[in-house]
């Protein structure tokens, strides 16, 4: 492991109670740029500055004013976002759409003791799927652009993860109906999101997030499935909600439970105990460690993690668990058939990235 | 506000519509009406901390004399421009 990479690491884990990751000596001029690139894609900047502040790393002066540039640049985006996302929820409000922020901002304010820790790089709220279509409208009409058009209208409303915009601003707005896209989203208990809720402050305004358990399991979506590699700052996340005293574990496990995600909730917190060398037990940590996924676990998880077909592979599992005969016939038709809208702003078609990843499977089991 | 000074007895304090976000050596905020935002370092930042309860000029210099030890008329003369644009920026606004 490189020195970058053990200061990755060990920022990561900076102020975590039980963390046996130390930071390493100073890290010379010349790897000095690749560690700020690297703190910067991490979303890192914030935890960077607080590392340094408390002795933890030692810098010379040049690379403390450096890394001071960096966590200022991402708290002024922080700013600028969270002005989006306040100007996004009025309108929706307005427009009696009930929202959840999502990740980002909501877990900067509820879930680390000072905000300025965790940074981030866009906005993600949540909507119910059947105020999703009235969400997009809303926001398009108040000056923002959708990234990628649905494959069939209606799409993302009944199957999809969610939609991407652009507001005036040009800041990314993710509008999200479930947690990830693939077979887990037909799993989840989509409506229950919007039965709890935590409230944060923001310029003076009351911001609803998700209830506590549910924000940890959207963390744990989010680190064990989201991307193939996650983000340091997806497992910090994992951790500081996992090890904070106000999270129920039983009512986090009854609610993997019934989403039959146990697996991926096992998956994020022993991925977040191994890579930040934690030693804390507690209930979801020892849990976890003794958790045995399925082959079914596997296989779904599966569907997630591999890059080369992952499309493919999340498709044919979603059609698994899709409810009723209609409703899986109408998601193999939008893959088929998308409208021509889709794929003007989709380099490849959804049929011929299902076919490529088919033979990509295929050439997989006969080697 | 124009060119104006601040006057002494004025009691000002953080506009709730500023969105802020504290750093290593400072604060970021964002202003209610400005989509560009603003860095306060060193006794800037202070000045942000004092005004989270309402203070007039005065008050911030003779509270900032405490913390720092530098007489209150020359902390005046320091501060009475970084208040003027914070008011001006609309991140501080009058106690009603």
């Amino acid at each position: 492991m490189t020195s970058v990479q053990q200061v990755l690491r060990a920022v990561a884990a900076h102020g975590l109670a039980g963390s046996g990751l130390s930071m390493p000596g100073p890290v010379d001029d010349d790897a000095w740029p690749r560690l700020i690139s690297s703190i910067r894609f991490e979303r890192l900047e914030g935890l960077f500055g607080r590392a340094l502040a408390d002795g933890a790393l030692s810098a010379t002066p040049e690379q403390r004013e450096s890394a001071i540039a960096e966590e200022t640049q991402a708290a002024a985006r922080s700013v600028v976002l969270e002005r989006s996302l306040l100007d996004a929820l009025a309108v929706l409000e307005e427009a009696s759409i009930e929202v959840r922020v999502l990740k980002g901002s909501a877990v900067a304010h509820l879930d680390y003791p000072d905000p300025m820790l965790r940074c981030f790089g866009d906005v993600d709220l949540l909507v119910q799927s059947e105020q999703f279509d009235a969400a997009v409208a809303v926001l398009v009409g108040h000056g923002c652009r959708r990234q990628y058009e649905e494959l069939r209208r209606g799409f993302d409303r009944r199957f999809g993860k969610g939609t991407s915009l652009l507001d005036q601003r040009a800041v990314e707005i993710d509008l999200h109906r479930t947690f990830v896209a693939g077979p887990f989203a037909f799993m989840m208990d989509l409506p229950a999101l919007f039965k709890t809720r935590s409230m944060f402050e923001l310029a003076g305004r009351d911001v609803p997030a998700l209830g506590r358990e549910e924000r940890f399991l959207h963390a744990c979506f989010h680190t064990a499935i989201g991307n193939v590699a996650p983000r340091l700052t997806s497992l910090r996340d994992v951790a500081q909600m996992a090890l904070f005293p106000d999270l129920d574990p039983g009512r986090a496990l009854d609610l993997a439970q019934r989403w039959r995600a146990e697996a991926v909730v096992a998956r994020a917190v022993s991925l977040s105990w191994e890579r930040l060398q934690l030693s804390e037990l507690n209930e979801i940590s020892m849990w976890a460690s003794s958790f045995v996924p399925t082959d079914r676990d596997r296989r779904l998880i599966g569907s997630y993690l591999t890059k080369e077909s992952q499309f493919a592979r999340q498709a044919i599992a979603a059609l698994g668990v899709i409810p009723g005969v209609s409703a899986r016939a109408a998601y193999i038709w939008a893959l088929v058939l998308p409208r021509p809208a889709h794929f003007r702003t989709r380099s490849e078609r959804p049929l011929r990235r299902i076919a490529r990843g088919v033979r990509v499977a295929a050439q997989r089991s006969r080697s | 506000m124009g060119d104006e000074p601040v006057d002494l007895e004025t009691r000002w304090q953080r506009s709730p519509l500023a969105l802020w976000r504290r750093t290593t050596d400072g604060v970021v905020l964002l202003p209610p009406t400005s989509s560009t935002p603003i860095g306060l370092r060193g006794s800037g930042a202070l000045l942000w901390d004092i005004f989270d309860e309402p203070s007039s000029l005065l008050e911030a210099a003779e509270l900032l004399h405490e913390v720092v030890g530098v007489g209150v008329d020359d902390l005046l003369e320091d501060i009475a421009p970084a208040v003027r644009e914070l008011v001006t920026g609309g991140v501080l606004v009058p106690v009603a």
